[in-house]
């Protein structure tokens, strides 16, 4: 168990994190914030990169800054931006990197292989890395943070770049890693987490908003995304009143999908929220005030 | 009531070895030498350093540089200057090499968090690109002997030596601390142009040029002995400065 207890984190005078109290088990979390919300930083802290400067982190009861290496062996991480040496082969690197994570030979060579099979590399698994595809570079990074056997997969933002195919790929295979082990994903691509999150934590104002289910999350939402189907010329005062979630255009007509709370017109059609929604209405709704004001 | 089985001998042993495997875990030991040659065991030179082919560019670049500057000096003050100027050449430009080429390959964070931490990576690359630097500049400095044998190259070995650890002892400290990352890449220009400008001095008159063998001797001895210390703290340390990542 993950426990972090008022957590804080500030560069100077400004304030990254604040105040951050988490519970992780086992499944996959979801940290879902647009950029600059603290994200990288918060996976950052997990991964023991970062210090905190204020609260700590329990990892079954200790201190992970104090566990330090012993935690370290616990868990994989996955940067933003994979690091990889050009000129080696995915099994070069990975034999390389077990090597570095105190892996004995013996069983790194058997794993390596059954890894790279996990992910579908097995038939490049001795060509030179410098003529890879992002997607296949994140693979081979899911695989090097996989190596110890992580009870803690740390990944942040690790489908950023990846095409629809190689994003799906992606997304079965965290899915299916986090049955065993605590998977802590960020991003701020909602569909990457559609479905297969166990758990949702959003950040706002440097501290934690909601840390749910997706289905309690979008309880929060339940009336108040609808569905309005008019002419494009009355669209506009519509995109004037309301946060428009997302625009349709069927000829003359347009289907605008958007956020109210309070009384509904009679032509409007109620909608279950869907994460975006929610993302865009958390997001944008404090843009939308700011930009009234 | 059924009695249960006594375990045999090997069960037993086995459950005794399995729990001294989970009890202690095997840390990587400290001290440069132990270190070294536990990473060079588990990863070899090339894990060690991956950009080998642009490293034996450098060294060979760098020596014929040396060879070049050691060579072709017309006087003995001219040779402890050059001597002096160059003897870290070698040292600083693989270091910078590896530097830049992690910083290029994004995998500082990577190797941060694994059991032989970055730190302790680079304690034993700079430990073993120290011993390669002694040998090579050694080997230029002692066929001296040979073009004119009345060159003390003990003395101009010990100008080697000491010149080699005062840079190293800089790049390590520098190296610790790393508050502005892309500062390193100007360590050698900063060394030839503080050198250059001290030359004309009184105090590198009386340090370098006439300074005696034993107190030259004594500087390379005391700045290694702090290099291998600085070094030794890093094969410990799991934390970049003030907890910012390192690199």
């Amino acid at each position: 168990m993950l426990i972090l207890n008022q957590l804080s984190k500030s560069y100077g005078n400004e304030t990254v994190l604040k105040n951050i109290n988490l519970e992780f088990g086992k499944g996959l979390y979801a940290l879902l914030a647009p950029n600059g919300a603290g994200k990288t930083t918060l996976i950052k802290i997990l991964a023991t990169l970062i210090i905190p400067s204020s609260g700590n982190i329990m990892y079954n009861g200790l201190n992970i800054v104090q566990m330090c290496d012993q935690y370290r062996a616990e868990i994989g991480y996955l940067p933003q931006q994979v690091g990889y040496y050009a000129n080696y082969t995915p099994r070069q690197y990975l034999i390389y990197l077990g090597a570095l994570k105190d892996i004995p030979r013996k069983q790194l060579n058997g794993k390596v292989g059954q890894l790279l099979d996990l992910v579908g590399l097995s038939d490049v698994a001795d060509k030179k890395m410098r003529k890879f595809s992002g997607g296949m570079i994140q693979r081979v990074g899911i695989v090097g943070a996989l190596l110890n056997d992580p009870q803690i997969l740390l990944l942040d933002e690790p489908t950023a770049g990846l095409d629809p195919k190689e994003r799906m790929r992606f997304k079965n295979i965290v899915s299916e890693i986090s049955n065993d082990c605590t998977v802590i994903l960020s991003t701020h691509i909602t569909a990457d987490i559609d479905f297969i999150a166990n758990y949702i934590i959003m950040l706002k104002d440097h501290t934690v908003l909601y840390h749910d289910t997706a289905e309690q999350i979008r309880s929060h939402y339940k009336e108040c995304v609808y569905e309005a189907v008019m002419p494009q010329s009355r669209a506009f005062e519509y995109r004037k009143q309301y946060l428009i979630l997302s625009e349709q255009y069927d000829g003359n007509n347009v289907r605008l999908r958007f956020y109210h709370r309070g009384i509904a017109e009679q032509d409007w059609i109620l909608q279950s929220p869907n994460l975006e929604d929610i993302f865009l209405i958390v997001y944008k709704e404090e843009e939308r005030e700011t930009v009234k004001c | 009531m059924k009695k249960e089985e006594w375990p045999t001998k090997e069960q037993i042993d086995e459950s005794i070895s399995h729990i001294i495997d989970f009890g202690i875990k095997k840390r990587p030991k400290s001290g440069n030498h132990i270190n070294a040659i536990e990473l060079l065991q588990r990863i070899g030179l090339k894990g060690l350093f991956p950009n080998r082919l642009t490293i034996i560019v450098i060294i060979c670049v760098s020596a014929a540089l040396y060879g070049l500057a050691v060579y072709q000096s017309n006087s003995e003050i001219q040779l402890i200057r050059m001597v002096f100027a160059f003897s870290p050449l070698t040292f600083m430009c693989v270091i910078l090499a590896g530097e830049e080429y992690l910083r290029k390959s994004n995998m500082n964070e990577t190797e941060m968090i694994c059991c032989f931490n970055l730190y302790r990576l680079t304690a034993v690359r700079m430990f073993l690109i120290s011993i390669m630097s002694i040998l090579i500049n050694t080997s230029i400095i002692f066929p001296l002997y040979l073009v004119n044998c009345e060159t003390n190259v003990f003395y101009i070995a010990a100008i080697s030596n000491s010149s080699l650890f005062l840079v190293s002892l800089c790049m390590v400290v520098y190296l610790a601390g790393r508050k502005h990352e892309k500062m390193i890449l100007f360590f050698p220009v900063l060394w030839i142009a503080v050198n250059g400008f001290l030359s004309g001095t009184e105090i590198y008159s009386s340090l370098i040029i006439n300074g005696s063998q034993i107190l030259h001797w004594i500087i390379a001895i005391v700045t290694a002995i702090i290099y291998l210390q600085q070094l030794k703290s890093f094969t410990k340390r799991s934390y970049g400065e003030e907890g910012k990542i390192v690199c």
